[in-house]
């Protein structure tokens, strides 16, 4: 985060922090009393939770509740959706994430997004893995080439892929493709990593590869990830928070949670009882 | 519904889209093959010895040795023709039967002299009394006179006799006045009588002679009628005489077999004549030549012309590409349509220069900044209106607007017509382009922006290349439409006449454009049905040019998208 700091000193904006660090270093991503609206809806209300570096933390409940809305204020995605605002405050690092003047383009740098669907862009392999990094400048060939290569064995597609990173990324099946994504935001090496229900859109054995590689990237990165998948919930995250309605119902250890819940609605879903 | 109902519906649906699927089959191939078929015979056709004339002398082409031998093996059949007509012009045939006319003139008058005392009495009666008795007596003595004429007109032909009839009269005038003199001389007559001698014994041969004129004035239209139909069919006979002719058509016969049967048919084998109606009024009859000829020379030349038609004009099949590469001569009777292809792809080409950014520059706007805002909305309904003008208000727009106020030339300009052309296809590129980049889908630009990609770099990057096929498509398709429009570049760009320009002229001179020189070949050219083979090779040029840039954006498109999956 000391590099955004630093990027953003150097472009001459000042006095972005109005509010005190609240958080430990710890935490990540910080959201106090935080608020969306769809025009007069209230996706998610009030949600006040900390997200802890380098854990995988997921974010269950029903559909509707919120919970992709709320993943998707952490890189400013909802800003494409017309009559989305927000009230109180999401912090990253202790920046306003939605400050004003903070830069939308570089924060997404930092806070990279892996989506339902795949998306690989219509072009190569390769391309679509520099797509990120071409954005910031033009890296010698070899470095990029190094790149590429270091995220799709990181993605665990390497081996797949290695002979033909020129074909086309269309080519490729669903679960590559989902893997092909995010190798492609790893590529430009962010610190958080947002996936909205990365494998709502995969069979089994891909969905299998998907939660090994979450589990590979723990620690490194910080990762907030949106499932309907309970099972899933509990195998890959360190911590689970619940969204019932738009209201953070409950945030722990996952354990904690799926063994002990404190609140009976997360017992209810997740014994299966609604949702 | 019953279930049988519904299977009966089903299958009368089907049977009719099929139906109309085939009507709309035929209807196209109905439209398109004779049109193809008859274009092609624009520059696949059974030429004769004119056309390598002409080609050589007009357009640099090279003889070959076979067209040598042809226009050899011609030159020696028109040559016997050239005689026939020759000698039937020169003919002196009749010459004997005139003298002898000449002869019974004279003497006609000195026996009249012989019955001076007759006369006399017949003169010192009342006047009416006196004219109807000469006249009594004239047509008796004139009796021989006028079976030789007679005679003389059977066998006589044309110029010659014509000629012969002509001196006739002007001599009967002078014998008369002499003839008058002679009877009154010495005796006391009046001058009035006189007169009345002079005039009235010459009223009736002078009334022969101008009956056999006029006959001979009817032979001669028609023969002369038939003489203009054979130079017509093969060209002026000589050097001198081509020289003289101001036109290209008069300077060659007919290139085409199809049209020079044609001309034996309609301006040989029938003849117009001049007839004088019951009126007095002159009028022109159209008659078979050969019922009127019948076997007197004319009608041996006319036999001639059939009999030999092929070796006077050696057809033979030909292929001229350069229909595509030659200027047009004498109004498109001869040489290509070159220009007009020329002109037609600067208009198209300039046109797309200048539509197709503003097209994709406006529908991104659309697509990706604008939203659905009230002004957005207001922005796009003018779009639509655009789209709904009629093109021909679109041409006076182009010449009240860019020619008249902003001057953007100072008449008719390429550049003038490529701009209302421009403004034409606009609306159609914005509406394609907007919808193909409202047709990429959202994901890629999430994907792009969350990769940290700015707007732009997002629609540039990413959008636009994943749009471009369908876009591609929709400009060539535009284009297309720009490279047939005709009203729009009536008033701003097209002439009918004029050679290939040079690009250094697109911003100063109009060009003959393919789509308004086919409505001006069909409909104001004065010898329309003798240019049909080039209306239906511009008509087949266009189809052409059209079908290709339609088959080119099919064919990119797959390209494209087969490109885009399997790189």
């Amino acid at each position: 985060m000391t590099t955004l700091v630093q990027e953003r000193k150097n472009k001459h904006i000042q006095n972005v922090q109005n509010s005190p660090v609240m958080t430990s270093a710890d935490y990540v991503i910080t959201a106090r009393d935080f608020s969306v609206y769809y025009g007069e809806y209230k996706a998610v209300k009030d949600v006040n939770i900390a997200l802890n570096r380098g854990k995988v933390t997921s974010i269950i409940g029903p559909s509707g509740c919120g919970k992709s809305t709320f993943l998707r204020c952490i890189n400013r995605m909802n800003d494409l959706v017309p009559g989305c605002r927000t009230t109180g405050k999401l912090m990253m690092e202790g920046i306003d994430l939605y400050h004003k003047r903070l830069d939308v383009v570089e924060l997404r740098r930092k806070v990279g997004m892996v989506f339902q669907r795949p998306n690989p862009f219509p072009k190569s392999i390769y391309d679509n893995v520099a797509y990120g990094v071409r954005l910031k400048g033009r890296p010698p060939q070899t470095q990029l080439d190094g790149i590429v290569e270091t995220s799709l064995r990181r993605s665990g597609l390497w081996d797949e892929v290695k002979d033909r990173l020129k074909s086309s990324a269309l080519g490729l099946s669903g679960g590559q493709q989902q893997r092909l994504c995010i190798a492609r935001a790893l590529a430009i090496n962010p610190e958080v990593l947002l996936m909205d229900e990365p494998c709502s859109a995969l069979d089994p054995k891909s969905t299998a590869r998907i939660e090994d590689l979450i589990a590979e990237l723990s620690g490194e990165y910080t990762i907030a990830i949106v499932t309907h998948n309970m099972q899933q919930a509990a195998r890959v995250s360190d911590y689970t928070a619940f969204f019932y309605e738009g209201v953070l119902v409950e945030f722990g250890e996952t354990s904690k949670i799926f063994t002990n819940p404190k609140n009976e609605k997360t017992n209810d879903y997740i014994t299966g009882r609604f949702g | 519904m019953k279930d049988s109902t519904r299977k009966i519906l089903d299958s009368a649906f089907t049977a009719f889209s099929r139906v109309s699927l085939f009507i709309v089959g035929t209807a196209v191939i109905g439209f398109i093959l004779p049109i193809a078929l008859k274009g092609i015979g624009a520059f696949m056709f059974t030429a004769t010895v004119e056309h390598e004339k002409f080609l050589s002398e007009n357009l640099d082409y090279s003889l070959s040795k076979s067209d040598k031998e042809r226009i050899r093996k011609s030159d020696a059949a028109r040559q016997k023709l050239w005689e026939m007509i020759d000698s039937y012009e020169s003919s002196k045939d009749s010459s004997q039967p005139l003298e002898k006319i000449s002869d019974l003139r004279i003497s006609t008058f000195n026996k009249a002299i012989k019955d001076k005392d007759k006369l006399k009495s017949i003169l010192s009666q009342t006047p009416s009394k006196r004219a109807k008795l000469i006249k009594e007596y004239a047509e008796g003595a004139w009796r021989a006179y006028a079976d030789a004429l007679d005679d003389a007109e059977r066998g006589a032909s044309g110029f010659l006799f014509q000629k012969f009839i002509s001196e006739q009269e002007r001599k009967l005038e002078s014998d008369a006045e002499i003839f008058a003199e002679e009877i009154c001389k010495g005796a006391k007559i009046s001058r009035m009588a006189r007169n009345s001698l002079r005039r009235n014994f010459i009223t009736y041969p002078i009334s022969l002679l101008n009956a056999c004129r006029e006959r001979f004035a009817e032979k001669n239209s028609a023969y002369l009628s038939m003489k203009g139909g054979i130079i017509e069919l093969i060209g002026p006979r000589s050097l001198k005489e081509k020289e003289d002719m101001k036109l290209t058509r008069q300077k060659y016969g007919q290139t085409r077999l199809d049209i020079a049967q044609r001309v034996l048919s309609e301006d040989i084998a029938k003849i117009s004549i001049r007839k004088i109606s019951q009126g007095g009024i002159p009028i022109m009859d159209r008659v078979s030549s050969k019922e009127y000829f019948g076997n007197s020379v004319p009608g041996q030349i006319l036999e001639y012309v059939e009999k030999h038609f092929d070796e006077l004009l050696q057809p033979h099949f030909t292929i001229y590409p350069g229909f595509f590469t030659d200027n047009p001569i004498d109004a498109n009777i001869f040489g290509g349509i070159y220009p007009m292809i020329l002109g037609t792809f600067y208009l198209t080409v300039c046109a797309m220069i200048v539509a197709a950014p503003l097209g994709i520059a406006a529908a991104i706007y659309f697509s990706e900044y604008a939203g659905n805002g009230r002004i957005a909305n207001f922005l796009r309904m003018c779009v639509g209106t655009l789209a709904g003008v009629p093109s021909i208000v679109f041409g006076l727009f182009g010449l009240a607007f860019l020619i008249n106020t902003i001057k953007v030339s100072d008449g008719k300009s390429v550049f003038a017509g490529s701009l209302t052309l421009a403004l034409l296809i606009l609306p159609t590129i914005i509406r394609t382009c907007e919808e193909s980049l409202k047709a990429v889908p959202n994901s890629y630009r999430e994907g792009a922006l969350g990769l940290g990609a700015g707007k732009w770099r997002a629609i540039c990057g990413v959008i636009l290349p994943a749009a471009l096929p369908s876009m591609l498509t929709g400009i060539i398709i535009s284009m297309g439409r720009a490279a047939g429009e005709t009203a729009p570049i009536i008033f701003t760009a097209a002439t009918s006449a004029g050679l290939a320009i040079g690009l250094s002229d697109i911003f100063t001179q109009p060009t003959p454009a393919l789509p308004w020189n086919i409505y001006n070949i069909c409909s104001e050219h004065e010898m329309a049905e003798r240019v049909g083979h080039v209306q239906y090779g511009m008509a087949l040029t266009l189809i052409c040019i059209v079908l290709f840039l339609n088959l080119s954006a099919i064919f990119i498109r797959a390209k494209l998208q087969n490109a885009n999956k399997n790189k």
